[in-house]
């Protein structure tokens, strides 16, 4: 498979992946802000009431920038994050660009995947934007399943080849990193929350709901919800498709599928540092995770970077090309 | 008829013959509303009236060529319903498959698809044998003239064609000179347009030496007229044409090095998604079964091209490209290009890959040259030529350019490096400005003009608002010199569908016809 297919592919289902994600925080935080009622944490300005979405997102500059003087509340979360074209990180934008991957490489991929991408992108574009500012709810809800078929019809109509293995490699990097962005933007909250001997809930409820883990996390665990366990859940779960450990170890399968390389063996640089990243999370000693100078939010500095090293080692060994000796080898992490 | 269209962008512009496109010229002789009383004709054919031109499908009002009379008594019987709907059943066919070309100029990338006449067009069995000996004795000697003009240049020495004829032409190439090409074959696929003049000679209108495009439409017409009119297959015995995309990968792996072994990598080299013609090129990889690159997915390392796969980088044996020699290496060429792959002419030149159609055959379908191609035949071949071609004068001989000026009006004015139609003027149809700025252009550079006589084109029933009218046609077969010389029976017949139109050209209202050799 040429790389210039393979790339498209690859960032299709990155961009996929943020779009539904996008949509998921901002959906959960609307919720939120109904069961606990924005500033009974004494969380910032009355009328910022969306603020930490678009800190998690890591969207404040850009929308402080974008809209001078306007408050970061629900239409103003759903006009930059949702609607507007003009900015490359809201959902219409980051699907349009999905659908354009999917364009270039239209006759790669299914039929049906083609279909379900271009409708989804037509749907998109069609909104009134009025009805989304009012109810987000129904529009944000719509646009987790429809990528979710996207996700089933890839996985049911795809030659499981090289191309299917770089679609799940964008997916749960990705992923990886959204999660643990979620975390990081959340953890000081919800430590605060339980210092001050306030129930865990709801909050912990809606980081856990953000990533769609609420009801795995509730099977797990039966006691009442703790700060820490809801980390360790979302960093460390193994069988959970969306815990930064799962993530990771899938990147890791998709990326050793390329070449066929045996566990325990690497032949890319991007084999190394999906590797690396996956030992760092699945042999990590107990507790370490929360040892850093400013605890947890050290390891997820240090995950985040894994996944940013992940991500710039499978361009230069699949996409790049470049000469030998400009390839960069990322010894070890910090 | 303004033949003339603006360039519009450099992708376009790289494509060789990027869209089925030429125009024709010939006079627009009177309708002839005179002559006999016709005899009671058919259905939809009743009053249709052949003119004063060569008509494909009858040799006198009402009566059908021996060969198109089972096809008369088919199309007649029907009624406008049924053959509206088939007509709409196939424009469905050709949208829902994709089988369009982009409109350039539009903001919104219009996509139409190319006009389909439902009325096939029918060669003889013994009409073909002849167009087929014809064009191979051309290819081959065109073939041997190429390899002469970069080699020893005998042709030159010999004084059959004056040396700076060559050296002027646009498209010959220096880089070229000396330089052997795997199995010395430089044009593997060849289009070459033919018209018949009023009295059915057919003749060759132009040669396509560099990348001539069109033969999808040649495929899909045929499967979109299989799916519509089954019964008119079940009734004729139409020769396959399915097999044209085996036959180009044949012709392509045959040029392929030695070491590359019995399965040589092939590739088709696209301009990209905004060329013209990238659904034929989606079209043919996606036949052939290889990779459709772009100049960015090609790098060359130590004398040889490979691909970038995400398993890493792939060598390459052939490539069928189907950019310009203009745009496929910035090294060579053109260094403002972005199509193509830098450094590829040297590895050509070390034959570590074979490139398809080779670098620099445009010398050989230059206009001026063309008037020597029937020597051209005589000279390598020791033969005279099958297939007869157009009178031109060249302009750069005094003696002629005179006669040329003095005749102005009569004749098709054509610049010898421009194709698909571009700085023609048809004389017949010229406004006097337009003949006093074709004056000023001839005598400005009277090297890079000809003079044709315009022709009256045969015309051929079409089916137009609900009747058969008769339009104006021409026909590119398809020719792949290979091992064997192949082509597949046919080839691409283009229709001006605009009544006394002599523009072919798909941007131009032209549309195209189903193509049949009849089986002996």
């Amino acid at each position: 498979m040429l790389s210039r297919i393979g790339e498209s592919i690859y960032w299709l289902a990155r961009f996929l992946e943020r779009a539904k994600n996008v949509a998921r925080f901002l959906d959960v935080h609307a919720q939120l802000l109904l069961e606990q009622p924005w500033g009974t944490l004494g969380d910032g300005p009355a009328n910022e009431t969306f603020l930490p979405v678009f800190s998690l997102l890591g969207e404040t500059d850009e929308f402080r920038a974008a809209w001078p003087g306007r408050p970061a509340d629900r239409a103003a979360a759903v006009d930059h994050l949702v609607l507007d074209l003009d900015r490359p990180s809201s959902v219409r934008s980051i699907v349009r660009a999905a659908r354009e991957n999917g364009r270039a490489v239209r006759d790669r991929i299914s039929r049906e995947m083609w279909e379900e991408l271009n409708t989804f992108h037509h749907a998109l574009v069609g909104l009134e934007a009025e009805a989304v500012r009012e109810h987000p709810h129904a529009t944000l809800i719509d646009i987790c399943r429809r990528i979710q078929r996207i996700y089933g019809v890839a996985e049911a109509t795809l030659l499981h080849d090289g191309g299917f293995l770089l679609f799940r490699t964008g997916l749960f990097l990705e992923r990886a990193g959204l999660t643990a962005r979620l975390l990081r933007g959340r953890w000081f909250k919800l430590q605060a929350v339980e210092f001050r001997g306030l129930p865990v809930e709801p909050l912990g409820a809606a980081i856990l709901k953000a990533a769609s883990a609420f009801e795995a996390y509730r099977k797990v665990h039966h006691a009442r919800m703790e700060a820490r366990r809801v980390a360790e859940f979302l960093l460390f779960e193994p069988a959970f498709p969306r815990t930064v450990r799962f993530c990771l170890a899938s990147v890791d399968y998709a990326v050793r599928g390329l070449r066929r390389s045996p566990p325990g063996s690497s032949s890319t640089i991007a084999e190394r540092a999906t590797g690396r990243a996956l030992a760092d999370l699945a042999y990590a000693e107990p507790g370490r995770a929360f040892k850093g100078q400013f605890g947890l939010d050290d390891f997820l500095a240090r995950v985040l970077d894994h996944c940013d090293r992940i991500g710039e080692a499978i361009a230069e060994s699949h996409f790049l090309h470049l000469p030998e000796e400009m390839l960069v080898d990322f010894r070890s992490a910090p | 008829m303004a033949a003339r269209r603006k360039a519009t962008g450099q992708a376009q512009a790289a494509a060789g013959g990027a869209s089925p496109a030429q125009a024709a010229p010939a006079a627009e002789g009177p309708e002839a509303g005179g002559g006999p009383p016709a005899p009671p004709a058919t259905g939809l054919f009743d009053g249709y009236d052949v003119g004063d031109f060569f008509d494909e499908f009858f040799e006198a009002p009402g009566r059908p060529r021996p060969h198109y009379r089972l096809l008369f008594d088919v199309l007649g019987s029907m009624t406008r319903d049924e053959l509206d709907g088939h007509k709409r059943a196939a424009d469905a066919a050709f949208m829902g498959a994709g089988i369009t070309f982009a409109v350039y100029g539009d903001a919104r990338a219009v996509e139409r698809i190319f006009p389909f006449d439902p009325v096939p067009r029918v060669l003889s069995a013994r009409e073909w044998e002849t167009i087929e000996r014809g064009l191979v004795q051309r290819v081959t000697a065109l073939n041997l003239f190429l390899h002469d003009i970069y080699h020893e240049q005998k042709i030159l020495r010999d004084r059959v064609i004056p040396r700076p004829l060559i050296y002027g032409a646009r498209f010959f190439r220096r880089e070229m000179l000396g330089m052997d090409v795997p199995r010395g074959t430089y044009i593997h696929i060849v289009g070459t347009d033919l018209v018949r003049d009023r009295d059915g000679r057919y003749m060759v209108l132009e040669d396509n030496l560099r990348s001539p495009s069109g033969v999808s439409y040649v495929l899909e017409n045929r499967q979109i007229m299989m799916q519509t009119f089954p019964r008119l297959f079940a009734e004729h015995r139409v020769r396959p044409v399915h097999h044209y995309c085996q036959e180009l990968l044949e012709t392509l792996k045959h040029v392929a090095p030695a070491e590359a072994g019995s399965d040589p990598t092939v590739v088709l080299l696209t301009p990209g998604l905004y060329n013209s013609a990238y659904f034929e090129h989606t079209f043919l990889a996606q036949q052939m079964g290889i990779e459709l690159v772009e100049g960015s997915d090609l790098v060359v390392q130590d004398l040889r091209v490979f691909m970038k796969t995400i398993d890493g980088l792939k060598p390459i044996d052939v490539i069928y490209r189907r950019v310009d020699d203009d745009f496929i290496d910035p090294l060579t060429f053109r260094p403002d290009s972005l199509l193509g792959v830098p450094g590829l002419i040297n590895v050509f030149r070390a034959g570590n890959v074979a490139i398809a159609n080779a670098i620099g055959t445009g010398v050989a379908d230059d206009k001026a040259i063309y008037a020597y191609v029937p020597e051209i035949i005589r000279y390598y071949l020791k033969e005279d030529p099958i297939l007869e071609q157009v009178p031109t004068w060249l302009c750069e001989d005094p003696k002629q350019r005179q006669h040329v000026l003095d005749r102005l009006p009569e004749l098709v004015v054509k610049a010898t490096n421009e194709s698909g139609g571009y700085g023609m003027t048809i004389g017949p149809h010229a406004t006097c400005e337009e003949l006093e700025k074709t004056r000023e252009r001839i005598v400005a550079d009277p090297r890079n003009h000809i003079a044709q006589p315009t022709l009256a084109l045969s015309r051929h029933p079409t089916y137009v608002d609900g009747t058969f009218a008769g339009r104006h046609v021409d026909l590119r077969p398809y020719i792949l010199f290979g091992e064997n010389p192949t082509i597949v029976p046919g080839g691409l017949t283009r229709v001006a569908l605009r009544a006394g139109s002599l523009v072919v050209n798909s941007s131009q209202g032209g549309g195209s016809k189903d193509t049949w050799v009849l089986a002996e």
